[in-house]
């Protein structure tokens, strides 16, 4: 019976919206870009914490890295294993090359890796670390005619074959990295025979991390900085957030259209105090009512969200789609592959369900609680 | 159940646009017996439409009470109210039909929230105008219908549901002859089932069976007079 009196609601609630096509339409438009202006900066806010966050979890515990009066310095790498590995509570310690190249189209990330296994699976099949000469480059990395030509300085330059190429899920950390043999990485890098940029180390209790730093400093005789695995996440997600929050400012105006929304909504219902009185008058209680508006609302509202959300997804993750990045983010390229996790996905919901629908279904039932507790005449007489 | 309806010394002070209080209704006391028609006639302005909403519930009285089947009705808390008005049929003075809405659609308009298929729910309203003579006039818009057109489906909608009391104000003021005859027979069924009629307006033999009410009431400046 109670699901009936629900149909036979409903079925109303798209009459009254077929009463008005013109409102419902505008009103429906007005919700779906709204909506999708919110989604597409709360879904990247959450996509680029998401992938982070992932891809950081799988970082080392601490990387040390030599430093002098000038900033970073090359630290020896066996003398720096020895010295690490001794302190207790390190697990495992690995020196790594990697720093910052010019190449043809712009800065990119060098990286030196090991020969010996596959590194990267993808869809079963493992891209091996490059060979001397050879290249494995990230997802936004173009090479001209399969080659990778990289810049020391103004004057030597070196020239790789593009072996493999990462995938796009890596983007976020890989997106500009090239991977080379460590002897090729370190000659592109300026780095003298049998230095590392850092050490890469992993601890039995990751919760002791922050408490070795001060003992891993003390065993090294030069100068370090020491950055934890927390330390690395704040640093990033730090200019994200700030972006992040940026952006929010710039949705000021969809805030205010939401609250445009909201006020006319009120004020378009309060006017149909006589219809409200109607209905009272021929048996409608007051629960019907409101039923009705709500439904009214959401008939209108539900769709227009769905599209909004539809769209704000499609603009953040549909590939090629570049502007929302680059005007929110400052990413010159196009954007690298990122993903969202269900718990982060399902916030991203909930936000926008707190921020549009709800205020939006709540100034359609207001008014029409507020009329239920007058006569049924005097609203019939209002309505004159 | 009883559908007397009693009325125990009502009286009902309201603001008129000026912001001035007027006493509209003064001390009524009626009675109007289960399955009996009654008829409420007055001059214009004498209270009978103001009386009608007082006894549908659809205003509370300054004094006294409202009593259906014994019930004090008019003392009740407004969703009380609201669901005791189900089985009160009203035909408005000023009809107050949607004017966008198809003649059906008005009549449908009391049974969408009582959890009905939509079938019934249409089959309701078709029956009802039916009895009307109005089934021919279901898919047009109320805009496009006539006066006594546009009565007879307010008619339709009060009884889409049998009420237990049908208040009627000037039900006949635009009807023809058919029109009155549709009414009176409608009436006549209505009694049949027990349900207490009431009746404002200007004296209408030809909407009474043997041409007169069972019990007749005059109303002048709020105060009633009567039965006779």
């Amino acid at each position: 019976m109670k699901g009936l009196r629900i149909d036979g609601i409903l079925l109303w609630a798209s009459r009254e919206v077929l009463r008005r096509p013109g409102d419902a339409l505008l009103t429906g438009v007005c919700l779906a870009l709204t909506t999708a202006m919110l989604a597409t900066v709360l879904l990247l806010s959450q996509a680029v914490a998401d992938t982070a966050g992932r891809i950081l979890s799988a970082a080392p515990s601490l990387i040390i890295r030599r430093i002098n009066a000038g900033g970073w310095a090359p630290m020896p790498a066996d003398e720096g294993v020895l010295r690490i590995r001794a302190v207790p509570g390190v697990l495992s310690v690995a020196p790594r090359i990697w720093g910052a190249a010019r190449s043809e189209k712009g800065t990119v990330t060098v990286v030196g890796a090991k020969t010996g296994a596959g590194f990267v699976q993808r869809e079963g099949k493992a891209i091996h670390p490059p060979g001397v000469g050879q290249a494995v480059v990230g997802p936004g990395i173009e090479g001209a005619g399969g080659r990778i030509r990289l810049f020391l300085g103004a004057a030597d330059s070196f020239s790789f074959s593009i072996f493999g190429r990462l995938p796009g899920e890596t983007a976020v950390a890989a997106h500009d990295l090239v991977i080379l043999e460590p002897g090729d990485a370190a000659r592109v890098l300026g780095l003298p025979p049998g230095f590392a940029s850092d050490l890469a180390v992993d601890v039995f209790h990751e919760e002791e991390a922050e408490a070795l730093a001060p003992e891993l400093a003390e065993a090294l005789p030069w100068p370090v900085h020491i950055t934890t695995r927390a330390e690395a996440a704040k640093q990033y997600a730090g200019p994200v957030l700030r972006r992040g929050s940026l952006a929010a400012i710039a949705l000021f105006p969809a805030v205010s259209a939401v609250l445009l929304l909201v006020v006319l909504t009120v004020r378009e219902r309060a006017s149909r105090s006589r219809t409200v009185g109607l209905f009272k008058a021929l048996g409608w209680q007051t629960a019907d009512v409101v039923l009705l508006h709500l439904l009214e609302s959401a008939v209108i509202g539900f769709p227009a969200v769905l599209l909004g959300l539809a769209a704000g997804y499609g603009l953040v993750f549909f590939p090629g789609v570049s502007w929302p990045s680059r005007l929110l983010f400052g990413w010159q390229q196009a954007p690298p592959g990122i993903s969202l996790d269900p718990v982060g996905a399902l916030a991203v919901l909930v936000e926008i369900g707190a921020l549009i629908l709800l205020p939006y279904l709540a100034a359609a039932a207001l008014p029409s609680l507020r009329a239920s507790l007058a006569d049924p005449q005097d609203l019939l007489e209002e309505g004159r | 159940m009883d559908n007397e309806v009693r009325c125990r010394k009502i009286s009902l002070v309201r603001s008129t646009a000026s912001g001035a209080k007027k006493q509209v209704l003064r001390r009524i006391d009626a009675c109007f017996p289960a399955g009996s028609i009654c008829e409420l006639a007055g001059p214009n302005g004498a209270g009978k439409s103001t009386l009608l909403h007082v006894m549908a519930g659809l205003l509370r009285p300054t004094e006294g009470e409202v009593l259906f089947g014994g019930m004090p009705v008019s003392r009740w808390s407004a969703g009380h109210r609201d669901r005791w008005r189900r089985q009160v049929g009203i035909v408005f003075q000023d009809l107050h039909l949607l004017e966008d809405l198809t003649a059906l659609e008005n009549v449908m308009l009391p049974l969408i929230p009582r959890g009905l298929p939509l079938f019934e729910l249409r089959q309701k309203a078709r029956l009802a105008m039916d009895r009307m003579g109005a089934a021919d006039l279901a898919g047009l818009p109320v805009s496009q219908l006539s006066g006594g057109q546009r009565q007879r489906i307010a008619v339709a909608r009060s009884v889409a549901e049998p009420p237990a009391l049908l208040l009627a104000d000037e039900p006949g003021a635009h009807q023809d002859s058919r029109g009155k005859d549709l009414l009176r027979a409608l009436f006549s069924d209505l009694q049949q089932q027990e349900t207490t009629i009431v009746i404002a307006g200007r004296r209408e033999p030809a909407l009474y069976g043997g041409g007169k009410p069972d019990l007749s009431f005059g109303i002048k400046n709020g105060e009633l007079k009567g039965p006779s």
